[in-house]
């Protein structure tokens, strides 16, 4: 049940009428069955495991709160860290390894026989297990209180908006909202409507648009010149920022609509100046969880600069790991890590604050941050590294583009019309959110235009969205 | 990464209106009040765009893509008037999509045929099943003794039930927004006819009339974009692969043959698959063996299989890369003439 459908527009609407009638016993029952009802959808022996981590962390946190001793404490710990990565270890990563384990050995003479699971990977499970950890993590350092309500922390694992694609939330966050009745308001209405609306605009209009000319060029990157390599460059990362952001916005309203309040999981991070910049911005949820669970108690940036650059080059690779089993997501974090250290270390010792003024820093800046972030979507996006190196090469050699072969790939005349409006749209619309948010406040509440704004934003996507049922990207992961 | 903030307010929500620093000085009831308002305009202002969307769509027919109006045309007159005379022996319907739209002249193959053959082109654009107009000719009388297919029927072994309808995000949307495409339509007929409106809606007409006084056979100009309407002789795209064969893929199992074989024997015609056509170099040849080949899939009915899977043409005969132009529909008609003179079957 994807959030641009409209079986989901079926499902969310039935659930709110259910939701708001009832009581406070039982809005958290709907909830939680709601929330099953949503991820089972796809399979429904994925439910399985997502009650399985519900109950061992739920159980392990309360045998920490009542056990008196550190040790105690900390083997309840590590029991629950020890099944959350065991189960991800398993279904996400186990033929992986396999798989390269027969690889090296077949280098070297040796036939292994293949022992591949082939298990289907559960939709979501990377995300709910960093959040069912990060409570674990909590509980453990005294940060949270372990919930003692098995249907409270039960909701906070399953909450069907962020349940497959996050934001990755905090228990101190969402815990006490989900202990509070909800009543339907007309301004978390309002917001999350338009957070909604203009989540399926990103989504859509451009991401779903661009889309078919991305995978188009990438299932066979030998066959374009460098020309459509570079376009498909710039098109991923496009789709890939409306595909998630606009997603997490969808995730944000709806939560919104019933009362929750989500995290920002984006902050138009194309704007910023810098990797590290780009990192505040980029799936805040993500890196604020490697940067909470591991950076810091890694030691941080309170150490030396060797010590820094080992940690950041552990968190990216750790974090290009976690999107996919496979070696194209760990060059990416790799490459990230690496961009990070090479800019503290030009930082620190170019002192360009001294010599440049702040403008063409932040242009320089700008330029370094879009190379390596681009860099970076093309392992992120090619199906292997031998393939990404095919783009690499590809680059250097540019030809001329035909209109024909655009055509093929989905992009006709109209379709190249509408995509331009339409980031010029977005473009408007993130530059005001980054630069000039209190215009757009101000905007909001002038009489008539939040309802014109809101009639024109549902028939730009009825018009030129693409229906049909488009997965987000990050569901794979 | 060190000191990552955590964002506190997101301005995105501004956009909904009135804020909660607002919201919190307004009364409940007169919060309530401004929202029904503001919904009420809201729904008034969809509805108002709705009707007059709709109605733009059907006033101005001329706006479509011609692939609706010559699917339209083919639904509506084409297969409603009588097609065959009655002392036409053979009466042949052929199906496919916007290759064989473009590439099967009927009126030639008649010509070639001899007399008493008389075929017509029902291929439909951007539309792969067939079977809707076949059974909206037989609900009007004319019944084929051959229905020739370029494309095989698909493989769902079950009707859709009303949930996969609902799935159907692009159907639902159609079914409810049935202007959806009409801005895309309206900017590109402006955008190609920029000093000739007027022409332009004529030339709509004067197409729909010229395809169904062709039966059938509809000449795609509006994706023709290279001079005389034919593409350079090197002419390729980074997708072509010359290495590689396209086979036809005929499924055993499917409803859609079911019902055909259904017509078939409730009205006595016969079926049979004759070669498709792809750009040289866009695939590899089909296999020499396969050029003469005449397979009976099936005896009751009869299905048979005329020859390749499909033949390959010069870039110069397409006028873009899918379609031939009016000299390549010759030149595909006539091979296709050959290959059923050949068959005997129409001896």
């Amino acid at each position: 049940m994807l959030f641009n459908s409209f079986e989901f527009l079926a499902f969310f609407v039935t659930f709110l009428a259910i939701f708001f009638g009832l009581r406070k016993r039982t809005q958290p029952i709907v909830l939680l069955i709601a929330s099953y009802v949503f991820y089972m959808s796809w399979r429904p022996s994925f439910g399985l495991l997502l009650a399985l981590t519900t109950a061992v962390d739920y159980t392990t946190a309360l045998m920490m709160a009542r056990s008196r001793t550190d040790g105690g404490r900390k083997a309840a710990m590590v029991l629950a860290l020890t099944i959350n990565l065991g189960i991800l270890a398993t279904v996400k990563y186990l033929d992986f390894f396999i798989a390269n384990v027969i690889g090296a050995a077949g280098l070297f003479g040796y036939v292994i026989p293949d022992y591949a699971l082939g298990l289907a990977l559960p939709l979501g499970i990377s995300f709910y297990t960093f959040q069912s950890i990060g409570y674990t993590l909590d509980v453990y350092y005294r940060k949270v209180e372990a919930e003692r309500d098995f249907l409270t922390y039960a909701q906070y694992v399953s909450f069907f908006p962020q349940l497959i694609a996050g934001p990755i939330e905090r228990a101190a966050h969402m815990l006490p909202q989900f202990r509070t009745v909800h009543r339907l308001s007309f301004p978390d209405l309002n917001a999350g409507l338009f957070l909604i609306g203009f989540g399926l605009f990103k989504k859509m209009c451009i991401a779903d648009v661009v889309g078919p000319v991305v995978n188009g060029i990438y299932a066979a990157p030998e066959q374009y010149s460098g020309s459509y390599q570079l376009l498909a460059v710039i098109l991923f990362a496009i789709q890939i920022y409306c595909d998630f952001s606009g997603y997490s916005d969808i995730a944000r309203g709806t939560a919104r609509i019933m009362g929750f309040d989500l995290m920002i999981n984006f902050r138009q991070p194309y704007f910023t100046c810098s990797l590290n910049e780009f990192w505040r911005c980029w799936h805040i949820s993500l890196s604020s969880w490697f940067r909470d669970y591991l950076f810091i108690p890694l030691g941080g940036s309170r150490g030396s600069e060797w010590r820094t650059a080992r940690n950041l080059m552990i968190v990216f690779a750790v974090s290009g790991i976690w999107h996919g089993a496979a070696w194209t997501f760990a060059a990416w974090g790799v490459l990230h890590g690496t961009g990070l250290v090479l800019e503290r270390a030009f930082a620190r010792t170019a002192k360009v604050e001294l010599w440049l003024n702040p403008t063409t820093r932040r242009v320089f800046g700008w330029f370094w941050m879009m190379a390596i972030v681009l860099a970076g979507w093309v392992f992120f996006r090619s199906t292997s590294l031998a393939n990404a190196f095919v783009v690499f090469r590809s680059l250097g050699e540019f030809g001329p583009v035909s209109y024909g072969t655009l055509k093929m790939l989905g992009l006709a005349s109209v379709e190249l019309l509408m995509l331009g409006v339409s980031l010029l749209i977005l473009f408007v619309v993130d530059f005001h959110l980054a630069f000039r948010p209190r215009r757009l406040e101000a905007l909001g509440e002038m009489r008539w235009l939040p309802t014109g704004a809101g009639v024109a934003l549902a028939y730009y996507i009825i018009l030129f969205g693409i229906f049909g049922h488009a997965e987000f990207i990050y569901f794979q992961f | 990464m060190s000191n990552l903030p955590r964002p506190a307010v997101d301005a995105t929500e501004a956009l909904g209106g009135s804020g909660e620093r607002d919201a919190a000085n307004r009364s409940s009831t007169a919060q309530t009040r401004i929202w029904i308002a503001r919904a009420g305009i809201f729904v008034l202002v969809f509805s108002a765009v709705w009707a007059a969307l709709a109605a733009a769509y059907v006033l101005l027919p001329f706006l479509r893509p011609g692939s609706v109006v010559i699917a339209d045309a083919k639904f509506d007159t084409l297969v409603k008037m009588p097609m065959f005379e009655p002392q036409d022996r053979y009466r042949i319907m052929v199906f496919g999509h916007s290759k064989i739209l473009s590439a099967f002249r009927a009126r030639d193959l008649d010509a070639e045929m001899g007399p008493h053959f008389r075929s017509y082109n029902l291929a439909l654009p951007g539309e792969v099943r067939f079977l809707p107009i076949l059974e909206a000719a037989l609900a009007a009388g004319n019944t084929p003794t051959h229905v020739l297919l370029t494309i095989p029927w698909d493989d769902k072994a079950e009707v859709d039930g009303p949930a996969a309808l609902l799935r159907d995000d692009n159907r639902l949307a159609g079914t409810l927004f049935p202007f959806r495409t009409l801005p895309r339509d309206a900017a590109l007929f402006l955008f190609q006819n920029q000093e000739r409106l007027a022409e332009a809606v004529r030339d709509v007409e004067a197409q729909r009339s010229a395809m169904i006084d062709d039966r059938g056979w509809y000449f795609i100009k509006s994706q023709s974009h290279y001079p005389d309407d034919r593409l350079p002789a090197d002419y390729s795209l980074p997708t072509d692969n010359a290495a590689r064969s396209q086979p036809r893929f005929i499924s055993e199992r499917s409803r859609a043959r079911d019902r055909l074989e259904h017509l078939a024997r409730q009205h006595g015609f016969q079926v049979g698959f004759v070669p498709g056509l792809f750009r040289e170099g866009e695939v590899a040849p089909c296999p020499s063996s396969d050029q003469f080949r005449l397979t009976a899939m099936s005896e009751r009915p009869l299905i048979r299989v005329f020859g390749p899977d499909y033949f390959v043409y010069p870039p110069t005969l397409f006028a873009d890369p899918q379609h031939m132009n009016p000299t390549g529909a010759r030149v595909y008609t006539s091979e296709l003439a050959r290959l059923l003179k050949a068959s005997g079957a129409f001896d």
